[in-house]
């Protein structure tokens, strides 16, 4: 009975272990293959279209709401201590540096990590893939590499699209809605948030744009089973990149501290 | 030529492959023959250099392939056309920039050469002026033109054909089995065309290979193999089931 647990969880380490060596050969694979392979530009310029411009709307609208709510409800605790006009600069950093990147990524993983998975799974189930082998073209080259330029150059201007909207938003909603100064909202917000607060929520999604692109493709490339095979690797795709964007998140988030100071 | 040794290829623990040896000669066309998952593709796709062995060599014009890694396969890949059993088209490509991939990839060619060369072997193949057409508005037999198009486009000094005519009707399977052999005549290509349907091993072969149990059980010309005395032979190519399977239905 023990000796079964320990068998099993060792399994599952082991799993665990072998998934990590895997994402990140692909990783390597990729790496190499963006430094010594001819870059493709059609297929690039493509995938900034599909995972930058199709995403904008829903980053946006999320961006937006977030920052509407988050100025509500940090106006609800602050007015209590009389400290309303520093909603503004509660939002602006909380948005740049936590919520911006994080909402970002999680909605681009949902969205463009699903679908990285579903297309090259089906590639796969279909021989596809094995198609473009025989055809003397890398699968890492043409699948993986375009769409890793595109996530790396979308991302962080999705997620900067995002927090500006978030900040316009909570202001209208602090000063019509909540009756906040605007004038004080607006100079606390510029004498605390500062340059740094931005930068280190955009390296934290280059970070999470890379995390996206590895297991979304990794995820489709080793699909296998039809149908059922497909759907298990786009839903396998988007909770192992949420999970791994969340933390990886805390550790960019304690690592960026020391180099970057609050 | 192709020489195959002692080819051995498991999955999960179940051998497929158990030890096959062949040889195939410039300019044949060799019809590989035998029951359904006894391994026909698998061979297939190892000499195709997408699967790699356990153990066992393959040689391509005496080039060992089976211990070259993915990029030092591309040079050899480039002899080799495949036409795999459901067309493999990429969705995302219309008939002509699928017919046109290797051409585009290559990046030697001009567009108005490409241009010429898509609609010469769309020609071939008898799909003029379908070029804008998506796979998905394709029927089975056209998607298999057109990936045997893809395939040829290039030239290959070997093609490959996995299931030429599983799948579709017998007048369109006909006109496949008769467009390979007019390929194989024109472009003098050494054929490996895996199959179960007898109809076409006997009108594209002039040698045929019979798998059984991971091995090559016979190999002979069409006339030898349909005189060949073994049991197993006879019932597979006669369509006589097996005992095994009328026990089982019986029961």
């Amino acid at each position: 009975m023990v000796a079964n647990f320990f068998d099993t969880i060792g399994w599952a380490v082991l799993g665990f272990v072998e998934y990590l060596g895997n994402v990140a050969i692909l990783a390597g694979a990729s790496l190499r293959s963006l430094v010594t392979q001819r870059p493709r530009w059609k297929e690039t310029v493509y995938q900034i279209y599909s995972i930058g411009a199709k995403s904008a709307p829903v980053v946006l609208l999320t961006g937006a709401f977030m920052g509407m709510v988050f100025a509500a409800q940090t106006y609800f605790q602050f007015h209590k201590v009389q400290m309303d006009t520093s909603t503004g600069p509660a939002v602006s950093i909380a948005l740049a540096r936590e919520l911006g990147p994080i909402i970002s990524s999680l909605m681009v993983a949902g969205r463009v990590g699903a679908a990285m998975a579903a297309e090259i799974g089906t590639m796969r189930v279909t021989e596809q893939l094995d198609a473009l082998r025989s055809l003397a073209v890398h699968p890492v080259d043409y699948l993986v590499v375009p769409r890793l330029i595109a996530m790396v150059l979308s991302l962080p201007l999705l997620t900067a699209m995002s927090i500006f909207t978030g900040i316009v938003c909570a202001y209208f909603v602090a000063i019509e809605v909540l009756g906040i100064d605007g004038a004080y909202f607006i100079s606390n917000m510029q004498k605390y948030t500062e340059a740094n607060d931005v930068y280190t929520g955009l390296i934290k999604v280059f970070i999470f744009a890379f995390i996206i692109v590895f297991i979304s493709c990794y995820k489709g490339l080793q699909c296998e089973g039809g149908a059922e095979g497909v759907g298990k690797a786009t839903t396998e795709a988007v909770v192992n990149s949420s999970i791994a964007i969340l933390i990886t998140n805390f550790f960019a988030t304690m690592l960026l501290s020391k180099i970057i100071p609050p | 030529m192709i020489e195959v040794a002692h080819l051995h290829k498991s999955f999960k623990g179940t051998p497929v492959l158990k030890g096959v040896d062949l040889t195939i000669r410039d300019s044949e066309r060799l019809v590989i023959i035998g029951g359904s998952g006894c391994g026909k593709s698998v061979l297939l796709r190892h000499i195709g250099g997408l699967l790699q062995p356990d153990s066992g060599e393959v040689k391509i014009d005496g080039q060992e392939i089976t211990k070259l890694g993915e990029r030092e396969l591309n040079p050899i890949r480039k002899k080799i056309g495949v036409l795999f059993q459901g067309a493999a088209l990429f969705d995302s490509l219309d008939v002509f920039h699928n017919v046109a991939f290797s051409l585009l990839e290559d990046r030697s060619h001009s567009p108005k050469e490409i241009d010429e060369r898509v609609r010469e072997t769309l020609e071939l193949v008898g799909m003029s002026g379908q070029e804008k057409k998506k796979p998905a508005e394709l029927s089975g037999g056209m998607r298999k033109r057109v990936g045997l198009a893809r395939a040829i486009i290039s030239r290959p000094k070997i093609m490959l054909y996995d299931e030429p005519t599983t799948g579709l009707d017998p007048q369109i399977a006909d006109s496949i089995n008769r467009l390979i052999l007019k390929l194989s005549k024109n472009f003098n290509t050494t054929s490996i065309v895996v199959t179960h349907d007898m109809v076409s091993a006997y009108m594209i072969g002039n040698r045929i290979a019979m798998l059984h149990e991971g091995k090559i059980l016979v190999s002979g010309s069409p006339d030898e193999i349909q005189k060949n005395a073994n049991p197993i032979v006879r019932d597979f190519i006669h369509g006589v089931s097996r005992e095994s399977d009328l026990q089982a239905l019986e029961k």
